[in-house]
């Protein structure tokens, strides 16, 4: 048993070992870097303490990108959810191509981000895009609308274009839940007489809420740390209307050139993110119990 | 000679003790079963033996060789487990082969000792197949060739039979004690049907919280309990049991009164006279020893609650007063109906008594 | 179990819906690639091509290297794939089937890992491959990929491996199988479908992942697709023809992979048990 001990590290040890230098040192330099005032890439810097700190606690930026990002992060979890549970329990009846359907749902997860921004773009586009014929069809809109030119339908259509990208994953990994609640439960209820909204309230939805915690857990730290999507699309913009977090640390390091500040954010973010991660994952172990 | 000893063994989990000082002794080829109810130990007893478990204190010796810190796989054991734990990616072949190929057997000779196994289990045709193409029994069959190619000097079998339907369940009962037969090996078998015990077992050890409460062969158990726990889990249904008052005692017998039957001077039979006289004891009478047919003896009035009818015999559920209930086992089934009131004829001869630590007296 | 009419007409609904909003995107992208510029940006989009013209790949393939682009994602990918399993499949066995001191603390950190902003490190990151030389090498991306892949592949095997009854690896124990032994000749063929999964999951991080490979990587030949790609887009002519055919070959590589297993993918999501 003690040589299967020694084993047992052995056996982590690699993966521990890749994670602490590619995740776990840089975070230290990032929290060294925070506490100087560096401002390209391999310039020395001198020790300034909590300096940065300071300054970004008391500008607006910060606070208006912690904003945006918890915009972000609610909106896309309410329309991941949404789509996502609804494509689940479509997935889990039974139909002819349900399997294909299950396999291919996730079409949009497995193309290139740049892709897909390329492909929304056009289809949002004033010119030959097929959204706005769409709707002005559909009577919604009366003459094409510029999606990405005001701040909030920027940041709503970004919400869409990434959701779209990641509802069908989700989906999946609620799919997973489904198929583990036992059809005699539903057979029971139905000899019971409940309707199929009943059976979804009273069966489906509380037996599926715990991995729906998980879920909620992953997907906000998954959507929190989006940034190409939004970074190829509109650059935080308009007027900073989509600059969350992920976007305000790019820009501050590599179009402000200054390194310490975007350090001493990301160390901010990561510090919330992971204090954010340990209480969701307590509560989700207490009730699990 | 014995080809496994126990002594004193003990087993932790944390701070509660689950095994609490078990010996015992089998010799070569004796079949030896574990019973007792759920979360005795007996389970943890096996795995002990297996070396699936360390053992916190005690010896284990298999064929004279200290084995209690040897590996699993060195302790010349072979395991058949209840849900056959076959390998599900391997065929039938590979997964009774797969012992030997640990131990460096070329693979001609592994396949011929495969084949051999494979035949006397008539799993002959199905050595390519994959355990998910066998049915219940045959994947059992696949379970133990796997242990007999391993030519083990004990074989340990752990609930194997519950997951079968009755039916298969009794034709593999009588393969497996056709299989000890021909084989000769020792075995040592978990189980907590006592069908099972009685059938199989040259000897059975009847356990309870850790400890052994008797060991004996099927016969012994069931005529000759040790104590209160052992006479009424062998047998079934289970033993009636009734507080009775001492009034008297002679060479080898007590006189009882036994209120709860509104019986007074009933002789009953002790297989030692302790020193004192106890002045209260527990006797018991088992269900088959009750009848309607009158007798020489002793009679209860009692009124029908229940009659479970299994064909060849009848189980009577009846009460005497409120608080009292008895069970007798009726070879006769007359058409009985619930309510009805009628006598019961005890042959004290087949009383026990135990006394007030539940020791049979 | 039977359905109701209303409910089956509910269910052709809601899947017309899904299939439309995943499936027109793409149609109109792919049967765009091959429209003259002229019907691609026409005040009334088409759904059927009305022309055709192989002229954006041609354009494609002789105004850019996206061969070779093509080949630095399948290189990234494919070494990213292999470097996550070979991490992920011991330590996941480690952690879900064997005991250790301060396993829990080790698991938890490194879910903790997934908490990570990955911009975070980018600029650690980056001084860090600059001092060994790594900048502008293809293996500072798989490098970056594998870091991202592997705390969920793990947190992906644990159900797999849950699966596994412990019976099963008693009785290799019993067989004399040593812990690699079981570990390579029982756990590896049971948990194949989970294998496959994180597979994918680890091949599609690297195969879609842009900033990393856009800092990264300087030079023109070393660019993965979604950088070269994101090099034709272009800031004020936006050529939509070249840039609808650059879509169409980035989406063939990946669709073809999942063609010939992602339904390993799928099973392997849901599935996890072995039966």
């Amino acid at each position: 048993m003690q040589q299967s001990k020694a084993l047992a590290f052995a056996l982590v040890a690699p993966a521990l070992l890749f994670l602490g230098a590619t995740l776990g040192w840089p975070l230290v330099q990032a929290i060294q870097l925070s506490l100087q005032d560096v401002r390209v890439i391999g310039s020395p810097g001198s020790f300034v303490g909590l300096d940065n700190y300071a300054r970004i606690l008391s500008g607006p930026a910060f606070w208006n990108a912690t904003g945006l990002s918890i915009v972000w992060v609610v909106a896309n979890a309410i329309v991941q959810t949404i789509l996502a549970l609804v494509a689940a329990i479509i997935l889990n009846e039974k139909f002819p191509g349900v399997r294909i359907a299950r396999s291919w749902i996730i079409l949009t997860w497995i193309v290139p981000t740049v892709v897909v921004v390329v492909i929304w773009r056009w289809l949002f586009s004033t010119s030959g895009g097929m959204i706005n014929p769409l709707l002005i069809q559909m009577g919604i809109l009366e003459r094409p609308v510029g999606f990405f030119a005001t701040p909030w339908t920027a940041m709503a259509t970004l919400v869409f274009i990434n959701s779209w990208r990641w509802f069908p994953f989700i989906a999946l990994m609620m799919l997973a839940g489904l198929t583990r609640i036992p059809d005699d439960l539903y057979e029971a209820a139905r000899l019971d007489g409940a309707n199929a909204w009943m059976r979804f309230c009273r069966i489906t939805w509380p037996l599926l809420a715990p991995t729906l915690g998980v879920l909620a857990v992953i997907g906000t730290l998954l959507s929190f740390n989006v940034f190409d999507i939004i970074w190829l699309l509109t650059s935080g913009g308009p007027a900073g209307g989509s600059r969350t977090l992920p976007v305000l640390i790019y820009e501050t390091a590599f179009k402000g050139y200054r390194l310490s500040e975007a350090a001493t954010i990301s160390v901010m973010t990561t510090i919330f993110l992971m204090a954010f991660a340990v209480i969701a994952t307590r509560a989700l172990d207490r009730t699990d119990r | 000679m014995a080809e496994l000893v126990l002594t004193d063994l003990h087993k932790s989990f944390g701070a509660t003790e689950v095994i609490r000082g078990v010996s015992l002794e089998a010799s070569s080829g004796e079949f030896i079963v574990f019973v007792g109810p759920s979360g005795c130990g007996k389970s943890t007893l096996l795995r002990m033996i297996a070396g699936l478990e360390e053992t916190t204190a005690g010896k284990i010796s298999i064929d004279d060789r200290d084995v209690t810190k040897v590996d699993p796989a060195k302790r010349g054991i072979a395991m058949v487990f209840q849900t056959y734990a076959l390998y599900p990616h391997m065929s039938v072949a590979e997964n009774m082969g797969f012992g030997l190929e640990m131990s460096g057997m070329g693979k001609a000779e592994r396949m011929a000792k495969v084949r051999q196994a494979a035949a006397s289990l008539h799993l002959t045709d199905y050595l390519d197949r994959k355990p998910k193409q066998l049915s219940g029994g045959q994947r059992q069959r696949v379970a133990i060739g796997r242990a007999i190619v391993r030519d083990p000097k004990v074989f340990l079998f752990d609930e194997p039979l519950s997951n079968l339907d009755a039916e298969l369940r009794v034709k593999m009962r009588l393969e497996i004690a056709r299989l000890h037969k021909d084989l000769g090996a020792t075995m040592v078998y978990v189980t907590h049907d006592q069908v099972e015990a009685m059938t199989l077992a040259d000897k059975i050890v009847v356990l309870r919280d850790g400890l052994v409460e008797q060991i004996g062969r099927p016969l012994e158990l069931y005529e000759n309990p040790d104590n209160v726990f052992v006479a009424g889990f062998i047998g079934s249904p289970r033993m009636n049991f009734f507080p009775a008052t001492v009034t008297g005692r002679q060479e080898n017998h007590f006189v009882v009164d036994i209120p709860a039957l509104r019986l007074s001077g009933v002789p009953v039979r002790a297989r030692a006279m302790p020193e004192d006289r106890p002045e209260t004891i527990t006797i018991g009478i088992r269900p088959e020893h009750l009848s309607e047919a009158a007798g020489s003896g002793f009679s209860v009035r009692v009124v029908c609650q229940a009659m479970e009818r299994l064909g060849s015999v009848s189980y009577l559920h009846a009460s005497l007063t409120e608080e009292t209930q008895i069970t007798a086992e009726l070879r006769d089934a007359r058409d009985v109906q619930p309510g009805d009131a009628f006598e019961l004829f005890i042959e004290p001869s087949r009383i026990f008594a135990f006394d007030a630590a539940g020791a049979r007296l | 179990m039977r359905r109701s009419l209303s409910l089956n007409a509910l269910l052709g609904a809601s899947l017309a819906f899904f299939t439309a909003l995943i499936g027109l995107p793409f149609w109109w992208v792919v049967s765009g690639s091959i429209k003259l510029p002229q019907e691609i940006i026409s005040r009334l989009p088409t759904m059927f091509p009305q022309s055709f013209t192989p002229q954006h790949y041609q354009k494609l393939f002789q105004a850019s290297d996206y061969p070779v682009y093509l080949i630095n994602s399948l290189i990234v990918a494919t070494s990213t794939t292999l470097v996550t399993l070979v991490l992920a499949i011991p330590a996941a066995y480690a952690f879900f089937r064997l005991t250790f001191p301060a396993r829990g603390v080790l698991y938890r950190s490194i879910l903790l890992a997934y908490a990570f902003p990955s911009i975070v490190v980018l600029i650690p990151l980056f001084g860090l491959f600059a001092k060994v030389g790594l900048v502008d090498r293809l293996p500072s991306l798989i490098i970056v990929n594998v870091a991202f892949a592997l705390p969920f592949s793990i947190w992906m095997l644990r159900s797999f491996l849950a699966g596994v009854p412990k019976e099963i690896e008693e009785a290799a124990v019993i067989d004399g199988a040593s812990t690699l032994k079981i570990l390579r000749r029982i756990m590896i063929p049971l948990i194949a479908p989970g294998i496959a999964a994180v597979g994918i999951y680890a091949f599609v991080t690297a195969w879609t992942e842009y900033v990393f490979a856009s800092v990264l990587i300087l030079s023109d030949a070393k660019r993965t697709l979604p950088v070269g790609f994101s090099g034709i887009i272009g800031q004020y002519q936006i050529d939509w023809g070249l840039l609808l055919a650059g879509a169409t070959v980035a989406i063939v590589p990946v669709v073809a992979l999942f063609a010939l297993i992602g339904r390993g993918f799928v099973s392997g999501l849901t599935e996890g048990a072995v039966k």
